[in-house]
């Protein structure tokens, strides 16, 4: 099980899916804490009669979608593509229909996971090592790590309890009529309606975790670097397993706070990871195993991995400038967490504030080039600490209006790095498609948006490797002007935000 | 500095003579460079050197104009400096001429304010490959240079201070002295392969021991990067200023006194003895004072082929110069006083590399974690040629050789990425050995013979396709110059067309004073970018064919 998803177990029982509401458990300790007992898996066939969630496709017959959740999760039969399966290392298993999470654990056997396996596992003899595929496990077919009989079956992958929690208490209860939300989930199931829980079981692997920890050392032998955005990412999914039409429509908001609900999860991941890794490489933990440090992952991407071409002057950065090798800290995944905080802010009437300790975390991440790992491990800390209680205070992203309130934050919010405009990006298609949901954009409206939207895309995928402080600035006015058409095609329908009425 | 570096080279080979009733070097003086030019710039009758030397210097070499890049006090380009004063002023973060007492750039300031002495010393570190202004000189010469910084890299930077040497070195009897007593007046011995390896990849790689160092800092705002660096193609490219000793044929006092002798090196013996040369280190001709060892065996020396030689030898000398440099620079930061990491240690191509979507189908084997900045490879790769050299070209001795290398070799791989950047002090404990170990295999190559045979074995042991699996570009293109260089002792026809005319791989380096390092570098790095081992394992395959043609 994905270990987010046990923590968020343990303390879903408050139902309000805060990671410390229960157990003594430390600040500064949190990305460690032990799994709860008593809970087991039953295995994804378990939820797969015709009667449940077994139903054949949509296009073989009729049914609703939480009918047809294992067709849509499960899909066609993956082809290989680049290559041939056992001849080429790049060949690369895919298919159309059907859930990416249900191929995680079959892509375990394709080549070119096999050779970046190999890779990672630096073995003198060109063999793989055990250990370092376990740790692959742990997000690829976290039932492996569970039950060793689970790896025999090709059917896991990243199944049902993976992000629902370990059924064995709930299986028989959950389709009773009486069965209530915060019965379920004092009995293990995942609350996955609510945004901030769904987006934290998505972050535990797709950001990272103590357990799950996909560093550079990985990268470098050939897994893609980690780029999570809860919005998109859900909007990518290609069969959703989940109809969230009629939420859309009480809830037209719903993908401004999915955004938001990402941005959260992925700053708060970020940070335990961030807290753990630096916990192992710090020099007064001697009992854990010790972590590369610095770890590069960290790092923005494009610090180092940049072409040795000669550049203009502008493209010198201001570390460059100052005459000192930084690695800048990554922005991906904290980018705008300001703006993701202030939607809450606006809920419980606070003016937003930022997240005063990030400040501090950056100063020692970019201090040197091997930042101090005890410093560092302080500061993750207090930094995840102080995003909790402002979670805990109640700041959910849930507010009726946020896509206005978004829209007007990032006007004026300017994004320096590759990672940020990304962001930025990603923010303004959540949006966008908020208000689509609102029906406040016309069609006549739409049209050059769009068009400017993949443009902006288009040109974000281009060597950013490349990118000089000048192209940086000339893409945030790009998603500067990006926002005001959204805002001049909204200003009309969209209302005023409204600070404490919610919407459930 | 060549002082020193031969010292050592001559320690490290074990036959340092005992030299202690003769004059120190290090007191030796630099002369007036127009006492060197006013002999080596004319057309002169001469049976060893060629005739203008002074003249391919001063017109044809970069090495003339080193000053210049960093200031273009070039009378004749007057306005042509102010691209590159500002790229200086990036990299330095001040004026150059702000560390100099005026305009004219001809003595550094003696402030003893901390930010003068600051950069006074970043300076000097520019100076030391930019001009002739060696760290040996600095206890004479701490503000003003030993040579006018003008003449860039000129005769003294390498052939050592003139002043005791300058008139001995005249003397016909002269080439019949042994190499150690001309060290001993300060005159570098750059007839061996080894001490002439040293001296140029003393800058062309890097020297900590003699604060030749471009640090990452400089490169990241300018300093254009060090490509590979293959003695025997920069040579050709500089152009030499010399010929070989199979060149220069039958000289006088080759091997014995010269016949026609008309008493005249008897006054030059005795103007030797006079000048500090012990009687007994003059022989009976230059081939007995230079290769006692080959007398014995019966090898001939001065029939080497020199491309050759200058390829295998200096290839595994900059190996070691290059590891020697990291464990210095890694001793000093182990006592904390230098910066770590020092990320121009490490393989550029580990971080400034395309970020590929997909993986590679081919990729360097690495014997340790990906993801953590390793050594270069390409100073490698002309050091296990000379492991075959060394074994005579049997496989299985060259193995042999090249696995006791290895062994140190896997040893400071492992130190350097044990954790990124590596441990500084296991770094400088793995250096002292594999450095050693090369030192010897440096000795022992230079002791062996370079005939046609051995030159056609180095091309079919550099185009086998074991020998190089995989490379990286600047392995590739150490290895593309070797064959080119090594071919051109055989005058191979088909080498002109090797790798594409040498364009695929951008082995062209930018000869004269006129063609820019700056410019050039729109040339190599695009290729680097492009580069793909598997056409290069195609284009080896093909001049293998090419070679064995009859």
């Amino acid at each position: 099980m994905l270990p987010a998803a046990r923590a968020i177990r343990l303390t879903a029982v408050t139902g309000v899916g805060i990671l410390f509401a229960v157990g003594p458990v430390s600040a500064k300790d949190f990305a460690l804490d032990e799994p709860a007992s008593g809970t087991a898996f039953v295995g994804s066939l378990s939820c797969t009669s015709v009667s449940c969630h077994g139903n054949p496709p949509a296009q073989h017959g009729p049914g609703s979608v939480w009918q047809q959740v294992y067709a849509r999760w499960h899909g066609s039969e993956p082809k290989y593509h680049d290559g041939r399966k056992g001849y080429d290392p790049r060949a690369r298993m895919e298919r159309h229909l059907g859930d990416p999470h249900a191929l995680a654990r079959q892509r375990m056997t394709e080549p070119r996971f096999q050779e970046v396996l190999r890779r990672y596992s630096t073995q003198p003899d060109g063999s793989r090592d055990n250990a370092a595929m376990l740790k692959c496990a742990g997000c690829h077919d976290p039932m492996a790590n569970e039950s060793p009989s689970a790896l025999q079956s090709v059917e896991h992958g990243i199944g049902c309890e993976s992000c629902h929690g370990p059924a064995q208490n709930w299986l028989a209860r959950h389709y009773a009529l009486d069965a209530s939300r915060d019965a379920m989930i004092t009995l293990g199931m995942v609350d996955t309606k609510d945004l901030l829980t769904r987006a934290r079981v998505c972050a535990s692997c797709h950001v990272g975790s103590s357990e799950n920890d996909m560093n550079h050392d990985m990268i470098a032998a050939g897994h893609p670097p980690l780029r999570f955005e809860m919005a998109s990412y859900e909007a990518l999914l290609p069969a959703k397993h989940w109809d969230d039409s009629v939420r859309r429509v009480r809830q037209p908001d719903y993908e401004v706070e999915l955004w938001a609900a990402g941005r959260l999860a992925s700053t708060e991941a970020s940070l335990m990871l961030l807290q753990s890794r630096a916990k192992r490489a710090a020099s007064t933990v001697a009992s854990l195993p010790a972590a590369a440090w610095p770890e590069f992952a960290e790092s923005n991407c494009f610090a180092c991995h940049q072409s040795l071409e000669p550049k203009s002057d502008s493209s010198l950065s201001p570390a460059l400038v100052a005459r000192r090798a930084i690695l800048p800290w990554r922005t991906w995944n904290h980018a705008l967490l300001d703006q993701a905080l202030s939607l809450g802010a606006a809920n419980i009437g606070n003016s937003p504030q930022r997240l005063l300790s990030l400040g501090d975390l950056r100063a020692t991440m970019e201090n040197s080039l091997v930042p101090d790992a005890d410093e560092t491990h302080r500061l993750a800390g207090e930094a995840s600490h102080e995003l909790h209680l402002r979670l805990l205070n109640g700041q959910s992203a849930q507010s009726h209006g946020s896509t206005w309130s978004l829209l007007l934050s990032l006007e004026h919010s300017q994004s320096a790095t590759w990672d940020e405009l990304c962001q930025h990006l990603a923010a303004l298609v959540a949006a966008r498609r908020a208000l689509q949901d609102h029906g406040a954009v016309s069609p006549d409206d739409l049209q050059p948006i769009s068009v400017r939207e993949k443009r902006i895309a288009a040109a974000l995928r281009q060597k950013p490797a490349e990118w000089t402080q000048d192209d940086l600035r000339a893409m945030d006015q790009q998603l500067q002007m990006l926002t005001t058409d959204l805002l001049s095609a909204s200003r009309t329908s969209l209302p005023a935000p409204r600070s404490t009425e919610r919407v459930k | 500095m060549m002082l020193g570096r031969a010292l050592r080279s001559l320690s490290s080979a074990g036959f340092l003579v005992a030299l202690a009733t003769w004059a120190s070097a290090a007191s030796a003086q630099y002369i007036n460079n127009t006492l060197c030019v006013q002999c080596h710039d004319t057309v002169r009758e001469n049976d060893f050197c060629p005739t203008i030397p002074a003249a391919v210097w001063a017109q044809d070499d970069k090495h003339a104009k080193a000053f210049y890049l960093l200031h273009e006090t070039d009378p004749a380009h007057p306005d042509a400096g102010a691209a590159k004063r500002a790229l200086v002023k990036q990299i330095l973060g001040f004026e150059l001429r702000d560390a100099f007492t005026n305009e004219r750039y001809l003595q550094l300031k003696r402030d003893n304010d901390a930010e003068t002495i600051r950069k006074v010393a970043a300076v000097k570190a520019c100076l030391r490959c930019h001009a002739t202004w060696p760290k040996e000189a600095d206890q004479q010469h701490a503000h003003i240079p030993p040579v006018s910084l003008a003449l860039g890299v000129s005769c003294q930077a390498c052939h050592g201070p003139g002043e005791k040497w300058d008139r001995p070195h005249a003397l016909l009897a002269w080439r019949a002295v042994i190499p150690n007593a001309k060290v001993a007046l300060g005159f570098a011995d750059c007839r061996s392969p080894l001490a002439k390896a040293r001296l140029c990849a003393s800058c062309h790689v890097g020297s900590i021991a003699d604060e030749k160092f471009v640090k990452h800092e400089w490169y990241a705002v300018g300093h254009p990067p060090l490509p590979s660096f293959e003695l025997a193609s920069f040579e050709t490219h500089m152009p030499v200023h010399w010929k070989s000793l199979r060149e220069k044929g039958d000289f006088r006092f080759r091997t014995a006194h010269p016949a026609d002798d008309t008493g005249d090196i008897a006054r030059d013996i005795e103007a030797l003895k006079r000048s500090g040369i012990p009687p007994e280190a003059i022989k009976a001709g230059y081939v007995q004072a230079n290769f006692p060892a080959a007398i014995a065996s019966g090898n001939d020396p001065t029939a080497d082929l020199a491309m050759t030689k200058d390829t295998i030898a200096a290839g595994v000398v900059i190996f070691e110069t290059y590891v020697r440099q990291i464990g210095d620079y890694a001793a000093q930061a182990a006592d904390n006083s230098a910066a770590w990491p020092e990320l121009a240690l490490y393989d550029c191509m580990a971080c400034h590399h395309e970020l590929r979507r997909r993986l590679p189908t081919s990729t360097r084997e690495r014997r340790n974690p990906p993801g953590r900045p390793p050594l270069a490879d390409w100073p490698q790769v002309l050091a296990k040629l000379a492991a075959y050299q060394a074994a005579g070209y049997d496989r299985e001795e060259a193995d042999r050789r090249w696995n006791l290398i290895d062994q140190q070799l896997t040893l400071f791989e492992r130190a350097t990425t044990s954790r990124p950047f590596g441990d500084p002090k296991a770094m400088r404990d793995a250096a002292k050995p594999l450095a050693d170990v090369l030192a010897a295999l440096a000795a022992d190559v230079d002791k062996t013979r370079y005939d046609r045979s051995a030159s056609a074995a180095a091309l079919l042991v550099l185009t086998e396709p074991y020998f190089l699996r995989s490379p990286d570009y600047s392995s590739a293109r150490q290895t593309a110059w070797a064959i080119t260089a090594i071919a051109g002792d055989l005058q191979v026809p088909a080498a002109q067309r090797f790798f594409e005319g040498g364009k695929a791989l951008s082995l062209d380096l930018p000869s004269g004073p006129r063609k820019s390092v700056l410019d050039n570098l729109h040339n190599w790095l695009p290729a680097a970018a492009k580069f793909d081992p598997q056409w290069f394992e195609t284009e080896i395959s093909t001049v293998r064919a090419a070679l064995k043609a009859p």
